[in-house]
């Protein structure tokens, strides 16, 4: 949409204001603490990159904190034991966004709930190195929390020729109806900061700049406060609007740089971290505590008790969901935010993964007939990659999908704002990334020429 | 006057030098056409499929003449072509046999996962939380397969599984390749009996799921007399290259997971002649 007033809020072009009130069910429910599990369903998949090895066998007991997953190679992030107890069995188990099965370590609850040796010790991080720091969250198995969940001691290492001179922390949180980060930055402040100083010790980087949006004033005085006599460390406002907190969007917005979307923010001397990962970063460096649990949003007009949840890793969702008491009619449960969280097909099987921001359950949910693009361009305005929406949605539908790679298909980060905005209600994201899975089978069989009998 | 004849003589032997030149270029950068391309475009189907992997029936004709690729390549044209295409090129012809494609999944009594209403294609249902189905690895049921097929060999049954006309399938293997869930092999003609279904769930569970899966209970591994058919991952699998078609192990199997085209043909026949 083109202000023509300018808006003296930080923030970049295109993107969607969705609605604010979703957020008011649970934006003063401190974090509450989630009655443990009986049985938790470890995936040895919850990041970006190869899955884990399970180490253990089935009749095992472990401990809390306890190595279950080994990473493999170097992109891949170690999975521990989030509850003490018996593994009753390794078996496939579905991710929860993808639908993909990976290998996953099934724990049934004993008792007791004590730490593992070797974990959850302070230690003294005053003179702490930069490989130390990073070696502890490597064996954390610290992820970013925003929702990629993409290995933090791999985004930690840097190319040698790609100094960074500022670290982004994001804070904008704008998938509306979760507060998981706004609780965090509110109960946590001093921890998160701690774990952004961390982060720049690390990378041996002196400037950091942190994004809250608009609607979070209180986090703003907050962190201003807390910072008052660190004038490396910015604090701004930003915008609300969605996608904020996207790395394009938020660098924008902060440094007034840009790169393409294909590419990295490295590009510009910057990295982004979310608020939640400094928090577990903390954690890590400091008490040695893998990242075994995290805050989870759980809300919509589908449970009469919405809460922000301290929940541990694998936790069935049902459970979550009895606790925050859902009503039996609810039509949709969605993992993650509601722009580009993925709707729920089998609630038996759903279990939280590290990057579990929110679990929104909604009930009296309208069915939307989609219609041929009406041509009216309000997608391309709303899209802050610059893309055409429109024409992709279309070519994907004819299965033009060459003609769609052309357009810069795989340019899209599926953020939603086209799909949310759409007067004919088109599944565009849905198109695009149909088209951009066709597109990357398709390469994968020019890679290797199918064998034919 | 002077003017006019200077201005011929000039174009005159400027005509002559270019078109010596043209001459010379035309003999010298000749790009030589193979006849034996043309004459091999000729007899291909023209469906231009691509299942030989070429771009288009032109392609691959040329590709024969560079010896890129057999003249047994064409799947569509099957032997009649092949051997004309033998002829040509002056090679020994090797009988092929005809394949077709079968549908290896007999997905019944599964219940959806969850109500999709999403892009009516198989590939994109896929992509949603690994397919809408119960089985993970069953026929979602949306026809991109029949969709894929050049020649009407397909058509979407009335229990909602893809059939193939046999008589029409030339098995180029469209179908095969736009298939989300790898369900449709192309196999000899034939091989009457099959396996159909591909679900690596654990027989217990695989149970519960569909009536018709593979429940892994190995009977059929253990009365073939060809050891032709063996468990993997939870499925028994054929190796065609061992079976017999004879068909015991469709008796054995207790969840009628293994089909006979042989019986079900009779059969059908028999009906027929009943009725
Ligand atoms: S989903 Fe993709 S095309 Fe749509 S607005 Fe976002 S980036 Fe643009
Ligand atoms: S918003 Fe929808 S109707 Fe309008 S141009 Fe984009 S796809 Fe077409
Ligand atoms: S066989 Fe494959 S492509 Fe055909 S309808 Fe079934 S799932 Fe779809
Ligand atoms: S007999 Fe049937 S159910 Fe048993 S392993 Fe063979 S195909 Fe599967």
């Amino acid at each position: 949409m083109i202000t023509l007033v300018k808006s003296k809020l930080k923030t970049f072009i295109g993107g969607i204001h969705p609605g604010e009130d979703g957020k008011l069910l649970t934006k003063d429910r401190k974090e509450a603490l989630a009655p443990l599990p009986k049985i938790v369903y470890l995936l040895m998949s919850q990041h970006i990159g190869a899955p884990c090895k399970p180490i253990v066998k089935k009749g095992d007991y472990v401990t809390k904190g306890q190595l279950v997953g080994e990473s493999q190679g170097f992109i891949s992030a170690n999975v521990h034991a989030s509850i003490s107890g018996k593994v009753t069995d390794i078996v496939p188990w579905p991710h929860p966004v993808t639908g993909v099965k990976s290998p996953s370590v099934i724990i049934e609850r004993t008792d007791e709930d004590s730490w593992t040796e070797g974990t959850n010790v302070e230690t003294d991080i005053d003179l702490i190195s930069s490989d130390e720091i990073k070696q502890r969250i490597q064996s954390a198995g610290v992820v970013g929390l925003g929702g990629a969940t993409f290995p933090t001691h791999v985004k930690l290492t840097l190319p040698k020729d790609r100094p960074i001179d500022t670290v982004v922390m994001n804070g904008a949180e704008c998938e509306p109806y979760l507060t998981c980060d706004y609780r965090l930055m509110l109960d946590r402040s001093r921890e998160i900061i701690q774990g952004l100083k961390l982060i720049m010790k690390c990378i041996g980087c002196k400037k950091a700049h942190i994004g809250i949006e608009a609607n979070k004033e209180d986090i703003y005085t907050l962190f201003k406060d807390i910072l008052s006599n660190e004038p490396d460390i910015k604090v701004d406002l930003m915008e609300v609007k969605y996608p904020q907190g996207a790395e394009h969007q938020l660098i924008k917005a902060l440094l007034n740089r840009e790169f393409k979307p294909t590419q990295l923010p490295l590009e510009v001397g910057a990295i982004v971290i979310n608020v939640g990962t400094a928090f577990v970063v903390y954690e890590a460096v400091k008490f040695k505590r893998p990242l075994i649990q995290r805050i989870v949003t759980v809300t919509g007009n589908g449970v009469e008790n919405p809460q922000n949840f301290l929940v541990r890793l694998g936790t069935p969702i049902k459970h979550l969901l009895e606790e925050a008491r859902v009503v039996s009619n609810i039509d949709k449960i969605i993992f993650g935010g509601p722009m580009m969280g993925i709707a729920q097909g089998n609630l038996d099987t759903a279990v939280t993964i590290k990057g579990t921001g929110g679990i929104l359950a909604f009930k009296g949910t309208q069915q939307w007939n989609s219609h041929a693009c009406i041509r009216c361009g309000r997608c391309i305005d709303s899209c802050p990659y610059g893309l055409n929406p429109s024409i992709l949605s279309i070519q994907s539908e004819a299965k033009e999908f060459n003609l769609a790679l052309e357009n810069n298909v795989m340019e899209c980060k599926e953020c939603g704002c086209c799909t949310y905005i759409c007067p004919a209600k088109r599944p565009i994201v849905h198109l695009i990334k149909f088209a951009k899975a066709e597109i990357a089978k398709q390469k994968a069989q020019k890679a290797t020429p199918a064998e034919r009998k | 006057m002077d003017l006019i004849l200077g201005a011929a003589i000039t174009l005159s032997i400027l005509g002559m030098v270019f078109g010596i030149g043209l001459a010379i270029a035309s003999d010298k950068f000749a790009v030589k056409v193979d006849p034996r391309i043309d004459s091999i475009n000729e007899i291909l189907p023209g469906a231009n499929c691509g299942a030989c992997g070429q771009p288009g029936c032109g392609g691959f004709a040329q590709s024969v003449v560079e010896g890129k690729a057999p003249v047994s390549g064409c799947t569509v044209g099957q032997a009649a072509v092949a051997k004309l295409m033998a002829n040509i090129m002056g090679v020994k012809f090797e009988n092929r046999e005809r394949v077709i494609s079968v549908v290896m999944c007999h997905a019944r009594g599964v219940k959806d996962k969850f109500a999709y209403d999403g892009i009516q294609d198989c590939r994109a249902a896929h992509i949603v939380g690994g397919g809408f189905l119960g089985c993970d690895y069953g026929c979602l049921g949306l026809g991109t397969c029949v969709e894929a097929c050049k020649f009407e060999a397909m058509y979407m049954g009335k229990d909602g599984l893809p059939q193939v006309i046999k008589e029409r399938c030339t098995g180029c293997g469209k179908c095969a390749a736009v298939c989300p869930r790898k369900i449709i092999s192309i196999v000899p003609e034939s091989k009457m009996v099959h396996v159909r279904c591909k679900s690596l769930d654990k027989g217990a569970v695989a149970r519960k799921i569909c009536q018709d899966s593979c429940i892994a209970c190995k009977q059929c591994e253990k009365i073939c007399p060809y050891d032709a058919i063996h468990v993997q991952n939870n499925l028994a699998v054929i190796d065609y290259n061992k079976c017999t078609s004879c068909g015991k192990c469709v008796a054995v199997c207790p969840n009628h997971t293994i089909i006979n085209f042989a019986r079900e043909q009779s059969l059908a026949a028999h009906t027929a002649a009943l009725v």
